[in-house]
């Protein structure tokens, strides 16, 4: 794979940000590298809380995974934002689903196509793919969520509370609102337009399992498209590095939706 | 505008290499579809793929006229294929350009959209580049660059000569591709057109004579088929504050026009 460090302009952040990107190499005929010339379907993946967008590259295997498949994978800076438009701050919501895609679209061989567009994340990023794929659902074709915060309010605790407040708003109120992804969940099942299919991966020992069991429930109830898995261990990159393997299989996979 | 410090793997060099990119980035939403004009930017005897973007203001040049920087790696190699190492010359002309343009579809690969330039060692390989492959590059700009042909070679046990054997061999390298007379006069029998040629050297600069003898050399051509032009910068010798003067002069003397505000930047 190419390993591309970018430094580039947000006009959304407003400010210069910067981005890990892997891209297949293509030479026809030759080793090493995949057959198709691009352009390529795309996985954003979101870092968690306190990390920054070389984490997946320095704790993973990321680029091993990833030989001679036809995907590239962008990993985006999120910063504190929890990928939300924030009440008090920069607009990351925006960012991750419309002006980056549009960017990388542009500067990259990569598909403009739903079909093609997937996005995960672990933990803080885990909620941010998530909430990209049931509030963008035009957007992205695939969502997922290894560990992810997705009781929004039980995760309230774990936050300073003015960062919560900066982020998410009079956190009284979040219960309920376009933050919460159970109730984004049931707007998007309401709503005529066809849900990305959905991956929710947790494990057991993880202080975001029982939430990540009551959000597969809901989304079992509301009848959405997922698949959920789970197994021993704890909120660490040990599992997610595995899971990682798996993920990228799951995002291989033929889309079911179309 | 967006810096892009890109790894790829080269499989004429066996190994894995380092390509900085600076790509001008449009203000949304994206209208047309223009392709960027690309400067290929060589280093010195020193340098690598950083030196251009360390040691000048190569990049605010880039977002001012809206053109793309493509600043590979040539270690020793002085962009030859080596006796004793890389085949660079093979990577930057023939590899590099197909990687490139699969990798950043907004690269122009038109020849009008590409130029290419260095300075000292990387002069003589943005000359070589463009004397050998006319048909890739529209213009050159060299700074600081002399005929390695014309070099004094003797065989000692310094590390100039040691730098000299592994890039060229110890043979003379008179009439061989690596004689810039010799293949600008390969480029003059091949009918095709010919790149523009901008040369400048510093007046304090050490190696002022090798420079010379190539100025005379394209000075006495008839007709001035590669449209040479040639001067000396008063005061300044081998050094970036001369390189850095040079490089938006040569885009000058290109007809690049700058525009201002059209491009994101820091």
């Amino acid at each position: 794979m190419a390993w591309l460090h970018v430094h580039y302009h947000s006009e959304v952040l407003e400010m210069p940000t910067a981005m890990e990107v892997l891209l297949p190499e293509f030479i026809a005929g030759k080793d090493r590298r995949v057959d198709t010339p691009g352009p390529y379907p795309t996985l954003y993946l979101l870092h968690g809380m306190g990390d920054d967008h070389t984490a997946w590259m320095r704790r993973t295997s990321i680029e091993r995974y990833l030989e001679r498949l036809p995907l590239a994978v962008v990993m985006p800076a999120g910063q504190l934002g929890w990928y939300t438009d924030m009440a008090c701050g920069k607009r990351y919501f925006t960012f991750i689903t419309e002006e980056l895609p549009r960017i990388c679209e542009r500067m990259f061989p990569l598909s403009p196509t739903r079909r093609d567009r997937f996005i995960a994340g672990i933990s803080m990023g885990g909620y941010g793919a998530i909430k990209a794929g049931l509030r963008a659902p035009d957007v992205f074709g695939k969502a997922a969520s290894l560990s992810g915060a997705v009781d929004i309010q039980n995760t309230l605790s774990r936050l300073d509370p003015q960062l919560a407040q900066d982020v998410f708003g009079n956190t009284n109120e979040i219960k309920g609102s376009r933050n919460d992804l159970f109730t984004v969940a049931k707007d998007l099942a309401n709503a005529s337009t066809s849900c990305p299919e959905l991956y929710l991966w947790c494990g057991t020992d993880d202080y975001f399992y029982p939430d990540n069991l009551r959000f597969k429930s809901h989304l079992a109830q509301l009848n959405l498209p997922f698949t959920y898995e789970e197994g021993p261990g704890d909120h660490q990159w040990e599992h997610w590095d595995r899971q990682l393997k798996r993920l990228i299989e799951w995002i291989m996979l033929p889309s079911k939706t179309g | 505008m967006a810096r892009i410090e890109t790894h790829i793997h080269s499989d004429v060099l066996a190994m894995d290499t380092t390509v900085n990119i600076i790509l001008p980035q449009e203000r949304q939403p994206y209208t047309e579809d223009r392709r960027l004009k690309v400067l290929w930017l060589l280093h010195g005897g020193s340098g690598d793929e950083t030196a251009w973007l360390r040691m000048s203001a190569a990049e605010r040049y880039a977002v001012d006229y809206g053109i793309a920087l493509v600043v590979p790696n040539g270690m020793h190699s002085c962009f030859t294929d080596m006796a004793h190492g890389g085949r660079f010359f093979t990577y930057l002309t023939e590899e590099l350009p197909l990687i490139l343009s699969h990798l950043f579809p907004q690269l122009s690969t038109e020849r009008s959209d590409n130029y290419i330039a260095g300075y000292s060692n990387g002069g003589f390989g943005c000359l070589k580049a463009g004397l050998s492959c006319p048909h890739r590059y529209a213009a050159i700009g060299a700074f600081s660059a002399g005929n390695k042909a014309d070099v004094p070679f003797a065989k000692d046990s310094s590390h100039r000569s040691h730098l000299r054997i592994l890039a060229f061999g110890d043979g003379d390298l008179k009439n061989t591709e690596n004689d810039l007379q010799y293949l600008a006069m390969q480029a003059l029998t091949k009918k095709a057109p010919l790149p523009a040629i901008y040369h400048a050297c510093g007046q304090l600069d050490p190696w002022r004579d090798l420079n010379q003898i190539l100025q005379r050399f394209f000075s006495e051509l008839e007709g001035n088929p590669f449209h040479y032009t040639y001067h000396e910068a008063e005061g300044l010798g081998h050094t970036w504050d001369f390189w850095e003067m040079e490089l938006p002069r040569f885009l000058n003397w290109l007809g690049l026009k700058k525009e201002p505000g059209k491009f994101l930047a820091l």
